[in-house]
């Protein structure tokens, strides 16, 4: 049953792809749909910047954020199982449990004075707030391993680096992979915020929509923030079982 | 040949080991047995480093194990534990194969070796080598915990309650099949339980441990027939210590030559059945004499009560 669903096509990964590239290019075109939204306007598609250039940089934002988030999540969940970081487990656990109720604005909001505006802070409060996801879920794959199975790994002759590798790493990788896709479909969300600081995204046209009173530039943003997510979702969920089926042996 | 010379493991104030000496000789089934708690697993554990002795040397083959990388000494020793710790994402080769592959073995080596393990343990390769440990009953499971703990020929092998979460009849065929193969395999085994029948079936040297020390060591016999103080002759239980030392000697020690011609239609011994199987048999059956047959049903003596009864002191 896994090889089956394996081979078939990644349909909700292609449609919803296909369906943000679609709408992506042809939105400027929707005049007529959204001079009924937003009739006693003169202006009803956001013109300032294409759809095409808001959507790069708002991926490029969450995306290498969300690298650097993974890299130093995965990095740091490590770390604190190993026996010299497990002193500051109970620290770090508890830091990415409390962290997450931080509201987003506020992480936003406190790097501007550091960093000023623009790409860098939005940056830099994406990867803080994305690492956290991905740090809880990196120690919790990692302490969801059978101590047996560690112990066997231990017993088997493995250096410390050879555990990692073949033994937790491959065993936690499904919890992890869950973390990072949480991380960046929270992010892809947050970034629209970074607009308020300066950084180009698909929040832009939400921003300008909400001061300028005009719905139909909300209604596009929002809308391929919305496509955008679904599609990372897809891909994630698409890996996500590759990677199932890849350590099941198949 | 490990030696342990006043070995002790101490965890704060407790003392889990206190000052053991021991030596196992090269080929012995030395059975580790005392209630939880008294140090047996924590001693096993120091063999192979996974726990480090507070003070006192571990010598392997006269060679003190703390002047080895742990790694590189845990590839000469075979592990198997009770809760057996097989890799979830691995098939059963691979499962086996690990330390083989760790010591770099050649793939072709590696597969001949996985198959000629799997049929040692009675597992058919061809249906049990691709499946995955949650695929595998408890018993199938352990047999490939066996496997991988053989599969790079160690001569030492650490076995820590391997079977005690199986239900007792598959538990009776691993221990068979266990002492199968030490008969063909001839390893240094240090076994540890608490269940004083499967030591005495099992082993040819039984260490009662209480407390972090060594209370009794000796062949099951001694234990059996000379318990060293209350603790050991509880161990052992009062009541059917008879039968306990009848499961210590074999049929063929006592084979009498036949006198007469045995009727063919009664049950027939083994050599290789311990004298608890044959008293049983007689009971069963009311007869007080059963004849004894080699491995291919050819009789080639008898036993009788009476000589049982002459040979218990």
């Amino acid at each position: 049953m896994t090889t089956a669903s394996t081979r078939q096509w990644p349909v909700a990964l292609l449609l919803s792809l296909t369906l943000l590239l679609l709408v992506t290019l042809s939105l400027p075109h929707w005049h007529g749909l959204f001079h009924w939204l937003q009739p006693d306007s003169k202006q009803v598609i956001y013109n300032r910047d294409g759809f095409f250039t808001l959507l790069g940089s708002h991926l490029l934002l969450v995306l290498s954020s969300g690298l650097a988030a993974s890299l130093t999540g995965i990095g740091l969940g490590l770390w604190v199982t190993r026996d010299s970081g497990r002193d500051f487990l109970p620290l770090v656990s508890t830091l990415a449990s409390v962290g997450q109720t931080f509201p987003p604005v506020a992480v936003l909001a406190l790097a501007v004075p550091a960093l000023g505006f623009g790409f860098k802070p939005a940056f830099f409060s994406l990867l803080l707030y994305g690492l956290l996801p991905v740090v809880r879920n990196t120690i919790a794959g990692i302490q969801g391993i059978a101590p047996a199975v560690q112990e066997a790994a231990q017993a088997m002759g493995m250096t410390p680096w050879q555990q990692l590798w073949q033994v937790e790493l491959p065993m936690a990788a499904s919890v992890i992979m869950a973390g990072v896709r949480t991380s960046l479909i929270i992010n892809v969300a947050t970034a629209t915020i970074g607009s308020t600081i300066g950084a180009r995204t698909l929040g832009d046209p939400i921003i300008a929509g909400l001061i300028n009173f005009n719905l139909a530039y909300v209604v596009q943003g929002a809308l391929l923030v919305g496509l955008l997510a679904i599609s990372l979702d897809s891909l994630f969920d698409y890996l996500g079982r590759r990677l199932y089926s890849a350590a099941e042996g198949h | 040949m490990i030696e342990l010379d006043q070995v002790s493991k101490h965890y704060g104030d407790s003392i889990a080991v206190n000052s053991l000496s021991l030596t196992i000789q090269a080929g012995d089934f030395c059975v580790f047995i005392g209630t939880s708690g008294c140090g047996k697993s924590t001693t096993l554990r120091m063999i192979n480093r996974l726990i480090e002795p507070s003070h006192g040397h571990i010598r392997i083959d006269g060679e003190d194990i703390a002047g080895l990388r742990p790694e590189l000494l845990r590839r000469r020793i075979g592990y198997a534990i009770q809760s057996i710790g097989l890799f979830p994402h691995w098939t059963v080769a691979r499962n086996i194969a690990v330390v083989p592959q760790l010591l770099g073995w050649e793939p072709q080596r590696i597969r001949q070796r996985v198959h000629q393990l799997l049929e040692l343990l009675h597992l058919d390769p061809a249906q049990f080598a691709d499946k995955l440990p949650a695929q595998l009953s408890g018993g199938q499971a352990q047999r490939v915990g066996v496997a991988r703990a053989l599969a790079a020929d160690p001569n030492i092998l650490l076995m820590d309650e391997p079977f005690g979460a199986l239900d007792p009849i598959t538990r009776e065929s691993l221990q068979a099949e266990m002492l199968r193969i030490q008969a063909e395999l001839h390893k240094t085994i240090v076994f540890v339980t608490h269940d004083i029948d499967e030591a005495l079936k099992l082993g040819n040297r039984i260490v009662v441990m209480d407390q972090g020390r060594i209370i009794q060591n000796a062949s099951p016999q001694q234990l059996v027939q000379h318990p060293a103080n209350d603790f050991v002759a509880n161990l052992i239980g009062q009541q059917d210590r008879g039968l306990k030392a009848a499961a210590c000697t074999t049929v063929a020690e006592l084979l009498q030559p036949a006198r007469m011609p045995l009727p063919s239609d009664q049950p027939r011994l083994h050599g290789s059945d311990s004298l608890k199987l044959a008293v049983s048999q007689m009971l069963w059956h009311k007869v007080d004499c059963l004849p004894v047959c080699d491995d291919s049903g050819q009789v080639i003596g008898e036993l009788s009560m009476q000589r049982i009864l002459e040979q218990q002191p």
